[in-house]
């Protein structure tokens, strides 16, 4: 016959082991759980990256985003068709803006210049940017590698 | 009459039997006991790498350009992607390790003898197998590493002579590790090693159930001097909560390695650039890798290499069929040379992964 | 080559007897397509000839001129359909033989400086080449009567001339340094000419990240010897023009090095610009060693403990300090990309931070340390930061592997819960047996 004490502590133990168990099962189905739901940005990589509404570009205009690690450049021509690049200077990595005034591709580091297909036209630039395709989705901007 | 769900499944399925099995299954207590656990550990892990295997491929892609992209993005955008994935790549290597193990337990234990001869087989087959899904799986997240380690992987294989070219070709789907490669091994990894170690596992499962497990050859005799047999506990509970004890085991070890040494990204393979040195296949084929390494190129007019893998061809054949050739064991004596064979073999791979390590470090 | 074309020509002369009216017109030189081949009798014979005189007549089936449809007549004058060579080569016939070097300038311009000729082969095709070619100091040599002098056909070749933008000919971009190279690496050839700097020039071209960035990169627009010294105008650029033949392409550096008190003072002690601190030729990738430390460029006009010497010293200093943040910054978010962490936001943000850091190197030759601290002040910030967030990202690496191994401990108690609850089990099985 177990003494008393005894009694107790193999109830005390056996809940806490149920406890520690089921607790144990919980935190493996939570990590699974959150790993089944989609995370917010799509698809796996930097192949392809929404940016923002169509509609808010003006024509004449262009704006710098991220896609992926390196910056890239949205411009609207204008004659308002949409183009995407590299925002990388191809001289020395510097990042290129849109010059509404002139309508090309600047660089301010050196004076690089790219016309609104992101060939090099004027300055030290070796090479044109890299060029990105640009889709439209319910009114937003897909830019996609590999144009 | 309120409701019952034993009586609703028994009306369907009759599960008496089962459950007559479940309590009347007991398993012999002695001093070796507790080799016993192993082989349960190592279907605990088997199990976890099927479910984070399955739950990785909701994200992972196998192609040359996005291999390693989507392993990016399991690791740094889908929650716990990091944590499923680190638990994948370290519990691979557990399961090995302890299928290892479990394997030269039971060598060991002589487990293997009548009437196990077939339990014995298809656990080497299952060794076998694991050993395919890491040597597939590890090209899998297309890094420097596992690029370069299976470049030199698939070249060993190359060199049998006759099959060799045949089996490098089919393994690497070209001349070389490519893009093929890559599609080629997840569909190993996925589809075909798991195809075929279901069963195998089955068969390796039925037959322990069938047979109860082998009392060691040592203990054995010791009863049979005392003409009676080992004691024994029920399966149901009491075995079950000591195995319960030993999966939780297998998965502090788990998270303990995952906590040492997190599974990393690396970066991704270019299979234009040169090699980095000290490239070495994963550590469970290293004592093989190591040892063509020290073969002198010729051997009596052969090529070092080629004996060296078929060496190790027959060495893993003799291992096969070690129920067969030990004839000693079913007679129930304890042969010598078998135990001898085996420490020696044990000692040999620990001194050529240990030394290929050493070497590499000293690199 | 040239003894050769002499040759040949002599040989013409001496061969030649008819003429061809048709050739004597430039504009008569094309064929139409609807007339029959004529038959060209200087091919038929002067390939039987050998020697040189045969020479012209294996590369020319593929010069540019033999593919738009000319003829050796069409140059050479004389009447291609006539078998005697008295006739063929008469200067009766408009034959006119090989040109001496001094006549080669107008023998090419006859129809390279007719702009109506010229048109109907390419609109847009330049036809002032002679004109330039007289006003550089080849062509000013020539006229002086010194044969030796480059003349068209040494930089074109003679018979099998191609168009500029074929690889296969020697203006094509990355042969122009061997084919100046061909006279202006040569000390035979041009030991006597002892204005000139010396014959270093292509050599150390080679140097020269313009030389790299057009055979390495493969940048056809990088600069070879004709974009500053201009192809048939050629002459070295005077001393006040260097900094706009640079500013060409260096547009920025040119604008800050203009509105610097370095543009004075250069003018007045009559160095030049650009190429006082980075060379002629040997123009080598510049950085902060030509500001700072014993290569200091600034050093060969400052001493030590001047104003200028001072500025450089803290130019140098700044843009080092942007140049190591970013390094570090960078390392430390390879690292945490190693590991699998997402860093693609700073990195993507690391690129202003270099923006910043080029805009300061070119903003030196403003001599204004403000202009380039202000590049620097805005730099610093986004290195640091995306410094900051590599490091976060590693620490979070860190939690995590303290998170698993908690979580590692929690099992282990599990398990030494089991193991004390199976032994709490057993114990009635052991009394009682």
């Amino acid at each position: 016959m177990p003494a008393m004490d005894e009694i107790n502590r193999r109830r005390w133990l056996k809940s806490l082991l149920g406890g520690g168990i089921g607790a144990s099962i919980l935190s493996f189905l939570y990590p699974i759980l959150s790993f089944v739901l989609p995370p917010p940005t799509q698809g796996s990589g930097a192949e392809s990256q929404e940016v923002g509404q169509a509609a808010e570009l003006k024509p004449n205009s262009g704006v710098v985003f991220q896609f992926g690690t390196q910056p890239a450049l949205l411009i609207r021509t204008p004659e308002g068709d949409l183009r995407a690049f590299s925002a990388i200077c191809t001289h020395l990595g510097c990042t290129v803006s849109y010059e509404a005034d002139s309508k090309v591709i600047w660089c301010p580091c050196h004076n690089g210049i790219y016309d609104l297909h992101g060939r090099n036209i004027a300055g030290p630039p070796p090479r044109p940017l890299l060029e990105f395709k640009v889709n439209l989705r319910d009114g937003k901007v897909v830019v996609t590698k590999g144009a | 009459m309120a409701f019952s769900p034993r009586a609703w499944l028994d009306e369907r399925l009759d599960l008496s039997p089962v459950r007559e099995f479940v309590e009347h299954k007991s398993v012999p207590v002695h001093r070796h006991s507790y080799w016993y656990y192993l082989g349960g550990m190592t279907l605990f892990l088997f199990i976890v790498q099927a479910m984070t295997g399955i739950l990785l491929l909701l994200y992972y892609q196998p192609s040359e350009a996005n291999a390693f992209e989507s392993v990016r993005f399991i690791m740094t955008q889908v929650r716990f992607g990091w944590l499923i994935r680190s638990i994948h790549g370290w519990c691979g290597n557990l399961l090995i390790a302890l299928a290892f193990a479990h394997m030269f337990s039971t060598f060991f234990l002589k487990s293997y003898r009548k009437p196990r001869e077939l339990t014995w087989v298809s656990g080497m087959l299952l060794l076998f197998l694991m050993l395919g899904f890491g040597f597939s799986g590890y090209l899998l997240p297309w890094n420097t590493l596992s690029y370069f380690a299976t470049m030199v992987g698939t070249n060993i294989a190359g060199v049998v002579p006759g099959l060799g070219q045949f089996v490098l070709r089919f393994l690497r789907g070209g001349d070389s590790v490519t893009g093929a490669t890559l599609t080629r091994f997840f569909g190993f990894h996925v589809a075909i090693l798991p195809a075929i170690i279901g069963p195998v596992l089955l068969l390796h499962l039925l037959l322990i159930q069938k047979q109860g497990m082998s009392v060691p050859l040592s203990v054995e005799q010791e009863y049979r001097a005392k003409g009676t047999t080992p004691p024994s506990i029920r399966f149901f509970p009491d075995f079950l909560l000591r195995e319960l004890m030993g999966w939780y085991l297998a998965l502090a070890v788990l998270a303990g390695l995952a906590a040492l040494v997190p599974w990393e990204l690396g970066v991704k393979a270019d299979p234009f650039a040169p090699a980095p040195p000290g490239i070495q296949p994963e550590w469970y084929f290293l004592f093989m890798f190591q040892t063509l390494k020290y073969i002198p190129a010729k051997i009596f007019g052969f090529d070092g290499e080629v004996l060296g893998i078929l060496a190790f061809g027959v060495a893993g054949l003799l291992l096969l069929l070690v129920p067969f050739l030990d004839r000693a064991a079913a007679k129930g004596l304890r042969s010598k040379i078998v135990k001898r064979a085996g420490v020696i073999i044990v000692i040999y791979i620990l001194t050529m992964t240990t030394v290929a390590y050493v070497a590499n470090l000293a690199r | 080559m040239q003894r050769a074309v002499r040759g040949a020509g002599l040989m013409i002369c001496i061969l030649g007897a008819s003429l061809c009216a048709r050739a004597q017109e430039p504009g008569a030189a094309a064929p139409k397509a609807a007339e029959p081949e004529p038959k060209i009798t200087c091919i038929v014979c002067h390939s039987n000839l050998g020697g040189q005189l045969a020479m012209p007549t294996k590369p020319f089936p593929t010069d540019v001129h033999a593919e738009k449809g000319l003829t050796c007549a069409s140059c050479h004058g004389g009447d291609p359909t006539s078998m005697d060579p008295k006739v063929a080569m008469s200067p009766a016939k408009g034959f006119r033989g090989k040109p001496t070097r001094e006549q080669v300038p107008e023998f090419c311009g006859r129809c390279h400086s007719d702009t109506a000729y010229m048109h109907r082969y390419s609109p847009t095709v330049q036809t002032d080449q002679v004109r330039q070619y007289y006003t550089s100091r080849h062509g000013e040599l020539l006229r002086q009567g010194n044969p030796q002098v480059a003349t068209c056909i040494n930089c074109h070749s003679v018979h099998d001339i191609k168009l500029v933008s074929d690889p296969a000919s020697p203006v094509y971009p990355t042969n122009i340094p061997g084919t100046c190279g061909q006279c202006h690496s040569n000390q035979d050839y041009m030991g006597a000419y002892t204005d000139l700097p010396g014959l270093t020039q292509v050599a150390y071209y080679e140097k020269s990240v313009h030389y790299q960035a057009l055979t390495i990169q493969g940048n056809l627009s990088a600069p070879t010897c004709v974009t500053c010294h201009s192809s048939h105008g050629a002459t070295p650029p005077g001393v006040r023009s260097v900094a706009d033949v640079c500013g060409r392409c260096h547009a920025q550096n040119l604008q800050f090095f203009q509105k610097s008190a370095h543009a004075a003072a250069f003018a007045d002690m009559g160095v030049p610009g650009c190429v006082q601190c980075h060379g002629n030729h040997a123009i080598l990738s510049a950085n902060e060693a030509m500001l700072a430390g014993p290569a200091s460029v600034c050093m060969t006009c400052h001493v030590e403990g001047d104003a200028g010497a001072q500025r450089s010293e803290e130019m140098a200093g700044q843009i080092r300090k942007l140049d190591a943040a970013i390094q570090q910054a960078r390392a430390t978010l390879e690292d945490a990309d190693r590991a699998g962490m997402d860093v693609s936001v700073a990195t993507a943000e690391l690129t202003t931070a270099h923006s910043h850091l080029v805009m300061s190197r070119t903003a030196i030759h403003s001599l204004d340390t403000a202009q380039v601290e202000a590049e620097i002040s805005q730099g610093i910030p986004v290195a640091e930061q995306a410094l900051q967030e590599g490091r976060d990202k590693l620490a979070e690496v860190q939690s995590r592997r303290k998170g698993v191994a908690l979580f590692s401990l929690l099992v282990l108690a599990i398990v030494f819960s089991l193991y004390l609850y199976i032994r709490l089990e057993d114990k009635p099985k052991r009394q009682s047996q």
